[in-house]
């Protein structure tokens, strides 16, 4: 019976699952529309994963990554919980050993990683706006009527690209809208778009740092061929896009997971070790108790100023998992089996009690 | 003379000194509570979108003080080219124009050791030199301690077996400190919380990462303001360094006022290496020279943070490339506002994090 490495990536606007063999080799995938749903989609895609390895195959590993990594992590039972970072530096490692840039766009963020000698030697995340990431590519295609699948195509065809102010996502769409009205043709501005996008990108991530060959282009956007043709021409250098480019989060979290299963995880900080500790087996849950019940909500908590909004997952109406919380006393409740006082308040007197503290005040300590 | 019941905003712990220094001028203080969510309720309102984050919960606190009964705001100017020299005026025209009616005490933070400050306060409450010298010698103690309190969870968070267990003696000092009043009560509370910490059982390894946190000083001192990240890189096994907070201020602008000789100060001088400048506002000079510093002194990577349009550190941040370049030491910038999502910041500082790790053992997975 073979054993799989399965890796799960819970991404914005794409979930991706991946079931990696013991040679490292990917033998499923599936990409799926988070669509705003991320546990629907998230099951959705390990059941699909399970229908292609067969049902006998047997998992030795999972991994999870992407912003809702920890939510994947409770509910799959994963080994390893990384962030998107290290998976993805993880996945071009393996499939391009030389690789020294890697450019990823997703779908509500943007990195650049630089890596020397096999590890992460610097890199950077879009801090404080999301324009030009694979969200707004598609609510133009959307809007422009075009398939997102073709985005790319029609920017092939511009002879003369028009200049599409790219730092906000709301004032390019305005731009474009002004230069549709102004008789330019849906080519030029979607080439226009995509140059903007590609400056963007440079002038915000990379912000003068030296961006070296091999390049390797990742994550959903990577499909679009307007915005690799502009990279190549804008870095003056050969860019490659992986074969799994769309799932290469994934496909690194698998391949941690591979690596911690296999006695190769020490060295990893915090919440990269296993969840279960070494030389055991995997945590996974198993696929028959996916097809559980599951409900997320979240609480806030009135027992101190932070005010933390906790958030608890239910499976069959049982409390299995809770975070957010600074202090971290409702996780530790949690730990010890007990349902926490926090989540058993029913729902809407929370929205009644008035959340005022009371003034501090202090008395005066004599007069002047 | 002005009202006798005063509120103040917060910075980081600040408040602790600052409440017995008021205490013990004889006035009674409505503290805000600690920075949360809810100061910025009422403050965002009013305040204009790219205000920097400190006006914003400044304004909140000050909201929350007069809504529950405070008539005189005490706040704490400064002199420098950095908005926050305007602050003072801006802050009291923004909530006479909400409609409070109140009394406004300044003090000048640049320079706290002055007749000006004295004669501030002797204007609004009578109070006596005498009195003020006493207070302000007890101030400093209680700012000193607190100061080492916290630099001793900074040290502690990674080494302990529990790391939350640190959280529970600051949570519990927090919430008895806010209870006590004047010099011995809140010293005593200081010292115990201090004690508790370092009773605290260590884990057996010695291995960790060094991180110092370098740039604005208001965002890099407030829990709130930061989202917490001492708390969040200590949980992830990082021995944490800051430069920045209330002490380093008070150090700066009344100990090195006393002495009768000036020099520049260490950060100034390092980032002379990369900048021809003494000063470019607020303590962008400052940013430069500490992560010329940390990188020199050995540490695994510098977080640089700063409140979203604030211009003395935009300026620092182009400075980053070179000193990497020179150093070697990576440089993560955070820029934080009230927009934050607190996940895409908890993914940055963990990928950080990882890259440190890796780079410390030569491999992504060894």
């Amino acid at each position: 019976m073979a054993d799989f490495y399965l890796g799960a990536d819970v991404g914005s606007v794409s979930t991706n699952v991946v079931a990696l063999d013991e040679q490292k080799h990917l033998s499923a995938k599936v990409y799926l529309r988070t669509g705003g749903r991320p546990l629907v989609a998230l099951i959705d895609g390990v059941r699909a994963i399970q229908q292609t390895i067969g049902p006998s195959a047997r998992v030795a590993g999972v991994g999870a990554t992407g912003s809702g990594r920890l939510l994947a992590g409770c509910l799959l039972g994963a080994d390893v919980v990384k962030n998107e970072i290290t998976a993805h530096a993880a996945a071009s490692l393996e499939t391009e050993p030389s690789v020294r840039t890697v450019l990823e766009i997703g779908g509500q963020d943007s990195k650049i990683i630089f890596l020397r000698q096999g590890t992460v030697s610097d890199f950077a995340m879009n801090t404080v706006c999301a324009a030009g990431t694979g969200s707004f590519l598609d609510r133009q295609a959307a809007r422009l009527n075009v398939p997102i699948e073709k985005f790319g195509q029609y920017a092939l065809l511009s002879r003369q690209p028009v200049r599409i102010a790219g730092r906000c996502a709301v004032f390019a769409e305005s731009d474009m809208v002004h230069k549709q009205q102004m008789g330019h043709t849906l080519p030029d501005i979607i080439r226009g778009l995509c140059e903007a996008i590609v400056r963007n990108y440079l002038n915000n991530l990379a912000k003068g740092k030296k961006i070296e060959s091999p390049v390797v282009f990742q994550g959903g956007v990577a499909a679009n061929i307007g915005i690799v043709e502009e990279f190549k021409r804008q870095l003056c250098c050969d860019i490659i896009v992986p074969r799994h480019y769309d799932v290469m989060g994934a496909l690194g979290s698998a391949l941690l997971a591979f690596e911690a299963m296999n006695g190769k995880g020490q060295g990893m900080n915090g919440k990269g070790q296993g969840m279960n500790g070494k030389g055991q087996g995997t945590s996974f849950v198993g696929f028959d108790r996916l097809h559980r019940d599951y409900n997320a909500r979240s609480v806030e908590c009135d027992d101190c100023v932070n005010a933390c909004e906790v958030i608890e997952l239910r499976a069959d109406g049982k409390l299995v998992s809770c975070w957010g919380d600074r202090c971290g006393k409702w996780s530790v409740v949690l730990a010890q089996g007990e349902e926490p006082r926090l989540f058993t308040k029913p729902a809407d007197c929370e929205q009644a009690e008035p959340h005022h503290e009371q003034a501090v005040e202090s008395r005066p300590r004599g007069r002047a | 003379m002005v009202s006798e019941k005063v509120t103040f905003p917060h910075m980081g712990t600040s408040y602790i000194p600052v409440k017995v220094l008021l205490e013990s001028l004889g006035l009674t203080c409505v503290v805000p509570p600690l920075n949360n969510v809810r100061t910025l309720e009422k403050s965002l309102v009013q305040a204009p979108e790219f205000m920097c984050f400190p006006y914003k919960l400044i304004l909140g606190n000050l909201i929350y003080g007069l809504d529950h009964g405070a008539c005189t705001v005490v706040f704490g100017g400064s002199r420098g080219p950095c908005r926050q020299e305007y602050y003072n005026d801006v802050l009291q025209a923004a909530l006479r124009d909400m409609g409070y009616s109140f009394d406004y005490v300044n003090l000048n933070l640049s320079k706290l050791w002055t007749r000006e400050n004295y004669e501030a306060a002797r204007n609004a409450w009578g109070v006596k030199l005498r009195q003020v010298l006493k207070s302000l010698a007890l101030t400093v103690k209680v700012l000193f301690a607190v100061e080492s309190l916290y630099e001793c969870a900074r040290r502690k968070r990674c080494r302990a077996c529990d790391s939350i267990a640190v959280e529970g003696v600051l949570q519990n000092y927090v919430d008895a400190v806010g209870r006590a009043h004047g010099y011995a009560a809140v010293m005593g509370l200081t010292r115990q919380a201090r004690r508790d910490i370092r009773a605290l059982p260590d884990k057996v390894t010695d291995k960790y990462l060094k991180v110092a946190l370098v740039g604005e000083i208001f965002v890099t001192s407030d829990s709130f303001a930061n989202l917490d990240i001492e708390r969040k890189l200590g949980g992830l096994g990082v021995d944490v360094t800051t430069y920045m907070g209330p002490g380093t201020w008070v150090r700066d602008h009344l100990v090195r006022k006393l002495r009768p000789f000036h020099k520049k100060e260490l950060a100034q001088e390092l980032a002379w290496e990369f900048w021809h400048v003494d000063d470019i506002g607020g303590h962008g000079v400052q940013t430069v020279g500490n992560s010329v510093l940390s990188s020199r002194r050995g540490f695994d990577g510098i977080i640089h943070l700063y409140p979203l349009t604030c211009m003395p550190e935009i300026a620092a941040q182009s400075a980053f490339n070179a000193i990497q370049e020179r150093y070697g030491v990576p440089i993560m910038t955070l820029v934080v506002d009230e927009m934050t999502g607190e996940a895409g910041f908890d993914t940055r500082l963990e990928a950080f994090v990882d890259m440190l790790a890796s780079r410390g053992s030569g491999g992504l997975c060894q």
